[in-house]
């Protein structure tokens, strides 16, 4: 007889993985949803929640696309290399990010996924200054430092949708 | 146990398609488990818990039309994968993946050298739609066909999610020590190993 493959026995160890219990409150909130109100609720604060992330994604857009922050013009454009001039602009838009950030409220961390989401997004900028203020980062190509960089505009993105949207959810 | 084999009472049927409430909580407690289990597996995390209360509302509410060409399991199941599904296919997931996708080549490798992540760990790293490939063929015995249907890609696509998958879990499962056993890959070693 034949010996299983690899994929064989790890597909029969992904089966045999152990059934996990689903929460014990699940079934109550399940009744209390088929009771009525609160399921056109849900459904309206899932239609609020699409609406502001439409409006975050536009607000976010704009910040992004704004002029360059006074003080930037110094800067002689024949100085600097096309990485560089990258830097900067990935620099802008982490600082305006950053400025939108602060004028928004905490997150609403009532709900578990928005608590962890936020939690996540913080940690991984965290990871990314950390990385950028490292002694060695000096010697981190101009590739490397744009890349890191760029995520931490993505992250800081995602950081501003994420508190912006439970912002105003919570005010609903 | 899995969905496809827990079947009800036909009585007990006839009374949760009315939407009789000690009938419904017959269903719940019948399919919870099993449908948790598979919510988790596929999408680790809070949002499990919010799909589960989704998916047995869309069952409730689609129980009247239920005609029994298949059966009750099955039913039951197509219901929770598209319910796992929308969710892994909404905006904000595809772009928490793609955070992710980012990120992965900053993430550090385990400080301990050896220090073991069990199979349940590993799934869960791996890309949520690689995830939904697996578990729905290795564990649910979905076809690449099905999984295509089900998720709106072709066939290929589901085969090379499943491999690249596979080799995924492979490179993480090789951080275990050598184990001789090859246990590497059962779940009662992978469970002593883990924290």
């Amino acid at each position: 007889m034949s010996q299983p493959s690899v994929d064989e026995r790890l597909a029969r160890g992904i089966g045999q993985l152990p059934e996990l219990e689903p929460p014990p409150e699940a079934w109550s909130r399940i009744e209390a949803r088929l009771a009525g109100p609160h399921r056109g609720g849900r459904d309206g604060r899932v239609l609020a929640g699409a609406l502001l992330l439409v409006a975050v994604a536009a607000m976010t857009t704009r910040v992004a696309m704004r002029p360059a922050l006074p003080g930037a013009g110094s800067i002689d454009p024949a100085q600097v290399t096309v990485a560089t001039q990258e830097d900067l602009s990935l620099d802008r838009r982490s600082a305006r990010l950053e400025q939108l950030l602060a004028a928004l409220p905490p997150a609403n961390v009532g709900r578990a996924s928005t608590g962890l989401t936020t939690n996540m997004l913080e940690e991984r900028i965290a990871a990314v200054d950390e990385r950028l203020s490292l002694p060695d980062s000096a010697e981190l190509s101009l590739a490397t430092t744009a890349a890191l960089k760029r995520q931490r505009v993505v992250l800081l993105d995602s950081l501003v949708r994420v508190k912006y949207a439970s912002a105003v959810a919570a005010s609903l | 146990m899995k969905l496809t084999e827990i079947d009800l009472d036909p009585d007990l049927l006839a009374r949760a398609r009315t939407g009789e409430r000690a009938a419904l909580g017959a269903f719940y407690a019948a399919f919870s488990k099993p449908a948790y289990t598979l919510i988790r597996r596929i999408v680790p995390g809070p949002a499990a818990d919010d799909l589960l209360q989704d998916a047995f509302l869309d069952a409730f509410r689609g129980l009247p039309g239920f005609q029994g060409t298949a059966p009750l399991g099955a039913w039951f199941r197509s219901v929770v994968v598209r319910r796992c599904f929308m969710h892994l296919r909404s905006p904000w997931q595809r772009s928490r993946d793609l955070i992710g996708d980012l990120l992965e080549g900053l993430e550090s490798a385990p400080a301990t050298p050896g220090l073991a992540l069990d199979l349940g760990r590993a799934l869960e790293g791996l890309p949520s739609l690689a995830r939904l490939v697996v578990w729905l063929h290795d564990v649910e015995g979905y076809t690449h066909e099905e999984i295509a249907a089900a998720t709106g890609k072709s066939a290929s696509f589901s085969k090379s999610q499943l491999a690249r998958a596979h080799r995924r879990l492979r490179l993480s499962l090789s951080a275990e020590p050598p184990d001789p056993a090859g246990c590497a890959l059962s779940t009662d070693c992978a469970r002593s190993t883990a924290p």
